[in-house]
């Protein structure tokens, strides 16, 4: 396994289902941030994102043979990362996971762009504000703009369809606005 | 609205293919207001950005490795997923089921059967040389009867779990020419002496 560097993440996943630890390592090495960081984003805390960062690579080793192909690796790791924050919260039974209505409309005067923008530079309070959104508008927030996948890949992570992605998108952005503009007028 | 929206970000993280991402800069050269909310997605995007939490690194790796070695300890057989017997003790028993149903029926032994079987338990085992025989998986019945009779031997065993069948030679038989004949066969994977 000496070129596991230049190998895809298909021909990783390949060999590892052959049992090569040494692949298994170029994977993880080559993921651990983008799942460490999505785990963190949804659960805020470093030492239960490290243990679930675990998990994640642990089924990934052992689902290798599995993988059909249909999504890319990246967004069926993340999913597999999202199956342990859901199972992680349904044991502390701490947080239940609830569906937003995404068609709802939004009938609270718009944010003022100009404080919002003023505000969101700003990672302490970035990281203030978006932790008063609900779990799912920080997610999809996070797979926008930290993970940069395409709606189409979010939307099938999430196994919602597309247009939801548009609108809890829309909704989460305006929300976050509306939070950061409060924060930049209040004292 | 949510179109505008999803374009307005897929410029922000750089993934508005060309076509489409100059015709939204030229669309946002005439519209202040949406330039100022491409310029807030920019911003939220580099703020996510450099604010991401340092991951374990090489300790959260080596902590996979262990779980993954301790996991395989705890499955025996695990070091490889790979089993290249598996599939020729599978053909081989078949085989075996075939050559049975074929050979053992009292018709064919009225029409006096060649092949000389005997219990793979229950008997005493011939004091002669024996050999152990692992055929290629697409050797069939008729192959199998054929490197048998080739050395006049007699099936004592098998095939076991690796597809392994043991084969007992007539007294003063040279066990050396008879691995050698059976050698000879392409279906004969492997000859190993007892």
């Amino acid at each position: 396994m000496e070129d596991s560097v230049q190998d895809t993440d298909e021909q990783l996943l390949r060999t590892m289902a052959g049992g090569d630890t040494e692949a298994m390592s170029a994977f993880y090495r080559r993921h651990e941030a983008r799942v460490y960081h999505y785990l963190f984003s949804r659960l805020n805390d470093s030492f239960t994102a490290a243990d679930l960062l675990n998990e994640v690579m642990l089924e990934v080793w052992r689902s290798a043979t599995r993988f059909a192909g249909r999504a890319k690796v990246t967004t069926w790791v993340l999913g597999i990362a999202r199956n342990k924050v859901l199972t992680h919260w349904r044991k502390q039974g701490l947080r239940e996971f609830t569906d937003l209505d995404d068609s709802l409309a939004d009938d609270t005067p718009a944010a003022d762009l100009e404080q919002a923008l003023a505000a969101v530079k700003d990672g302490q309070v970035l990281r203030a504000c978006m932790e008063t959104l609900s779990p799912l508008h920080r997610e999809i927030l996070y797979l926008v703009f930290f993970e940069e996948l395409d709606y189409t890949e979010i939307a099938e992570m999430l196994k919602i369809p597309e247009g939801t992605v548009k609108s809890r998108v829309y909704h989460a952005k305006n929300l976050l606005k509306k939070q950061l503009a409060r924060v930049m007028r209040s004292p | 609205m949510n179109e505008t929206d999803k374009q307005l970000n897929l410029w922000a993280n750089g993934r508005l293919p060309e076509p489409q991402r100059l015709a939204f800069e030229e669309k946002m050269a005439t519209d202040p207001a949406l330039a100022r909310e491409a310029e807030f997605a920019r911003a939220l995007r580099q703020t996510l950005q450099s604010e991401a939490a340092a991951p374990p690194g090489e300790l959260g790796l080596a902590r996979l490795q262990k779980a993954v070695h301790k996991e395989r300890r705890q499955v025996p057989g695990a070091t490889s997923r790979h089993n290249i017997w598996k599939p020729v003790a599978i053909a081989a028993c078949v085989v075996i089921a075939v050559q049975a149903a074929v050979l053992l029926t009292p018709e064919h032994r009225q029409a006096g059967g060649t092949v000389d079987l005997r219990p793979a338990s229950g008997e005493t085992p011939p004091a002669t040389a024996q050999l152990q025989l692992v055929f290629d998986s697409s050797a069939t019945a008729a192959n199998i009867q054929t490197a048998v009779l080739s050395v006049d031997g007699s099936i004592t065993a098998g095939p076991s779990a690796l597809g392994i069948f043991r084969v007992a030679l007539p007294e003063g038989t040279s066990a050396e020419a008879a691995m050698e004949t059976l050698r000879a066969f392409e279906f004969v994977d492997e000859v190993i002496p007892q």
